[in-house]
């Protein structure tokens, strides 16, 4: 009898446990979806990349592939671009870049596109040069960068004749409207200075092993500001800027919002192993940037310390509207997400969320926000993979090959997501991926690429059960004068019923990737009630349209509440 | 689950918990080694451990002591497998658990670290380390409460011994945390900090920390001169 007894306390006991656990767990708009990305096909570009030898003994070859989203011919489709490298004995001979057509008619069409670029390719930005609605390109090279511009689908080399020919070793470039005028600039990042002619640098020791040489020991490089003039053509703003006065620092990665609410758009730069910046624009007439990131806690981590930042995620993550950035950095490190507080400091959260921990067997890469089970609130994706062959969990604390990682969203954190149907099970090197609607096959499905170093170039389509899917979101400002037609650094505010999302622009913040100029945002259900869309432009003005939820839209901001209907099904 | 509870219930009682451990001095032999060990040597430190050792015949001691020459260098891959044996052997050597519980933790396995330093703490109860240990686990767990309790037993358990002060102060330095996040009370958050910069002046990372806080109180020029001073410490410390 008093054992039954026993028996029946511990029974409410748990229900009431149940009960409490229900009632203060966050209350979710809907229930998560089950959702998974699946390879489509197996090597569908059948095509290697190429970066360095097998085994590296020279911190180019470990840099990794670039890679590129973008319409070339205004058709709604996107085309994929691969910055490919070379090796030690010819940087400037390698295999070359490549363009594709998207599935399911994969093309290789770089011939036909008038693309020629051999050099050691690092990543590539497309951007509207003159605001003629093409889609041009700048490729980022250990070596002189180019830049092509189309025209109808045909691409021409004016890097010349445009003076962005910066010979660094440049590992991205950042497009965005810097000073305002309406047409987008280019925030070229470099790296170091590295000497392909001259012998290897020796050996460094990471954790008892020796390892390749660098960064540290190697001299870092200037980055370079290109404002662009609206003709073609772009001026050198580093010294005239004030970007010159600034210590060089080995750049990894940049993109360009208005972090700071002003109205102004700021440069946010990834570095390696040294503090990161954020450029805002200073008070007076002539155009300078100085760096306040110390100031409002983005420079570093919580302990001070400047990690190796890689990938660069932007979202909101605490519900205020204003931006917060998640980064990727070295293993036996944690990756770092800076939480706005809304008056204007950033501090690291990364504990609070959980992301700390679980990161620091990981080498991150590219990174991004993105509503991933369709639940409203944003998840988070990594691809993760190490430098150094030589490292295993016991000689580093890491392994080389190692898997992607899926957080999704639950409550105030972020948990890591284990199912046996996902890619990524089998640890890879993968350290490049961009993301959009390709619209290859009209489904308006979500697509990631990735690249891994002298690998194959994977595409995943996300798949999902039930009929909800997020809707794609792009703008495009055609008054006339108007050169940043597709809003790069612009924020978008979604709002419907009760739900408030925010979302920003920022194509280049993948490693050494660029995402098509796009948003993704799942609204709540029923598809057919009315939504509003608010866009704080690049040049501060604010503009609001009536949407549809959940649908391929592009916003106009010269016609203002004007959709496009989603593309045509053939 | 309502199941697997009520079927629990009818189960035996779980065993006791091990009680206290002391943790014995090092035997002589492995005093030399340990004094390489002290003196940031923890490569001869391994290789007067190998010599001494024939064969496997790894001891509690001598196990956990090569284990800590990879912890020194921050290799904790290396020295979990060492704190393994070490926690396996038949002499039972406190400090062993609690320093699996670190690998386990800088590795990035959080509830084998906590269940590393839970088992330290049944062989010795009053080590604040392994209560701080659990703390920063409560942290990233966003367990507020939980962490505060810990700290606050960290510091009760070391403040009194003043080989412990470091300890005290890391325990006030991550207190300040959990009073800034939980509490949003920053003023108490950077005094914490700075109580525990006056204890450890080499805890650069408390010294960015409050600079930070300041930063917010909009206290600039403190904020400086802390952010200042805390660089200097950090090109000292860990350059």
């Amino acid at each position: 009898m008093k054992r039954l007894r026993l028996i029946g306390a511990l029974a409410l006991l748990v229900l009431a446990v149940i009960v409490v656990y229900n009632n203060t767990r966050p209350q979710r708009k809907h229930r998560s979806l089950w959702t998974a990305f699946q390879s489509v096909g197996v090597d569908p570009f059948a095509f290697t990349t190429t970066c360095g030898g097998d085994r590296p003994v020279a911190i180019p070859e470990v840099s990794g592939i670039g890679l590129a989203l973008l319409d070339i011919d205004g058709d709604g489709h996107l085309e994929v671009f691969i910055a490919n490298g070379a090796t030690l004995d010819a940087p400037e001979e390698g295999p070359g870049c490549r363009l594709f057509t998207a599935p399911p008619d994969i093309t290789d069409i770089t011939r036909r596109a008038g693309i020629d670029i051999h050099r050691w390719a690092t990543s590539a930005t497309p951007f509207d040069l003159e605001g003629d609605g093409d889609t041009d390109l700048y490729v980022t090279c250990i070596g002189a960068n180019v830049l092509l511009r189309n025209d109808d689908g045909v691409f021409t080399d004016i890097t010349n004749e445009a003076g962005v020919g910066d010979e660094g070793w440049a590992t991205c470039a950042a497009p965005g409207d810097v000073n305002g005028d309406g047409w987008t600039d280019l925030y070229v990042v470099n790296y170091l200075h590295w000497d392909f002619d001259a012998s290897l640098p020796k050996p460094s020791t990471f954790m008892g092993t020796d390892v390749l040489a660098g960064p540290r020991g190697l001299p870092p490089q200037q980055d370079r500001l290109y404002l662009n003039n609206g003709d073609g053509t772009f001026t050198d703003a580093t010294d005239s800027s004030g970007l010159a006065a600034l210590e060089p620092s080995y750049g990894l990665n940049a993109v360009i919002t208005d972090f700071t609410g002003d109205g102004q758009q700021d440069i946010l730069v990834a570095n390696d192993t040294m503090a990161n910046l954020l450029l805002t624009r200073a008070a007076g007439e002539a155009f300078t940037m100085h760096d306040i990131a110390s100031d409002v806690g983005l420079s570093t981590n919580a302990d001070g310390g400047a990690q190796a930042t890689m990938g660069l995620a932007i979202g909101d993550v605490n519900g205020d509207g204003a931006p917060d950035v998640f980064s990727t950095n070295f293993s036996s490190d944690t990756n770092t997400l800076h939480v706005s507080n809304g008056s204007g400091f950033w501090s690291d959260r990364t504990q609070a969320y959980g992301l700390g921990l679980q990161s620091r067997p990981n080498l991150g890469w590219t990174t991004f926000f993105m509503d991933l089970d369709w639940d409203g609130d944003e998840d988070l994706f990594i691809l993760n993979g190490h430098v150094y062959q030589q490292a295993t969990m016991e000689t580093m604390d890491s392994t080389y090959a190692q898997t992607p990682q899926r957080l999704d969203r639950e409550g105030d954190r972020f948990m890591l997501k284990k199912s046996r149907s996902m890619w990524g099970e089998t640890p890879a090197v993968h350290r490049v991926g961009v993301k959009g609607t390709l619209d290859l096959d009209h489904s308006g499905d979500f697509f990631l690429a990735t690249a891994s170093r002298n690998g194959p170039i994977e595409l995943l389509r996300l798949r999902g059960l039930g009929n909800r899917s997020p809707g794609t979101y792009l703008l495009e400002d055609d008054r006339p004068g108007i050169g940043n037609r597709e809003g790069h650094g612009a924020h978008l505010e979604f709002h419907h019923g009760t739900e408030v999302h925010h979302r920003w622009i920022t194509t280049s913040s993948p490693f050494q990737g660029a995402d098509p100029a796009q948003v993704h945002v799942c609204l709540d259900w029923p598809q057919g009630s009315p939504a509003t869309c608010f866009v704080d432009w690049p040049d501060g003005q604010r503009t609001r349209h009536d949407i549809k939820p959940n649908q391929h839209v592009t916003v106009l901001r010269r016609s203002e509440g004007t959709l496009i209907p989603p593309l045509p099904t053939p | 689950m309502l199941a697997l509870s009520l079927l629990g219930a009818c189960e035996p009682a779980p065993p006791k918990p091990p009680a206290p451990v002391p943790t014995l001095p090092l035997v002589q032999p492995l005093l030399e080694p340990w004094s390489f060990l002290q003196n940031g040597r923890p490569d001869i430190a391994r290789v007067r451990l190998r010599k001494l050792v024939p064969g496997d015949e790894w001891t509690a001691q001598s196990a956990f002591l090569m284990g800590l020459t990879y912890h020194a260098e921050d290799r904790y891959g290396k020295a979990l497998p060492w704190f393994e044996i070490a926690c396996a052997a038949d002499d039972v050597y406190p400090p062993a658990s609690h320093f699996r519980g670190w690998a386990l933790y800088w590795l990035g396995r959080p509830a084998d670290a906590r269940a590393a330093f839970e088992q330290h703490l049944l062989l010795t109860p009053d080590e604040g380390d392994s209560h701080f240990g659990i703390a920063l686990i409560d942290i990233e767990a966003a367990q507020w409460n939980e962490a505060e309790s810990r700290l606050l037993r960290a510091i009760e358990l070391q403040h009194s011994d003043p080989d412990r002060v470091d300890g005290v102060a890391k325990s006030k330095a991550r207190l300040a945390e959990v009073i800034e996040q939980r509490d949003h009370d920053l003023e108490r958050a950077q005094a914490l900090l700075a109580e525990a910069l006056t204890l450890d002046t080499d805890l650069y990372e408390a010294g960015f920390r409050r600079a930070r806080l300041l930063r917010q109180l909009g206290r600039m020029h403190e904020a400086q001169t802390q952010e200042s001073e805390s660089e200097a410490i950090r090109l000292r410390v860990a350059p």
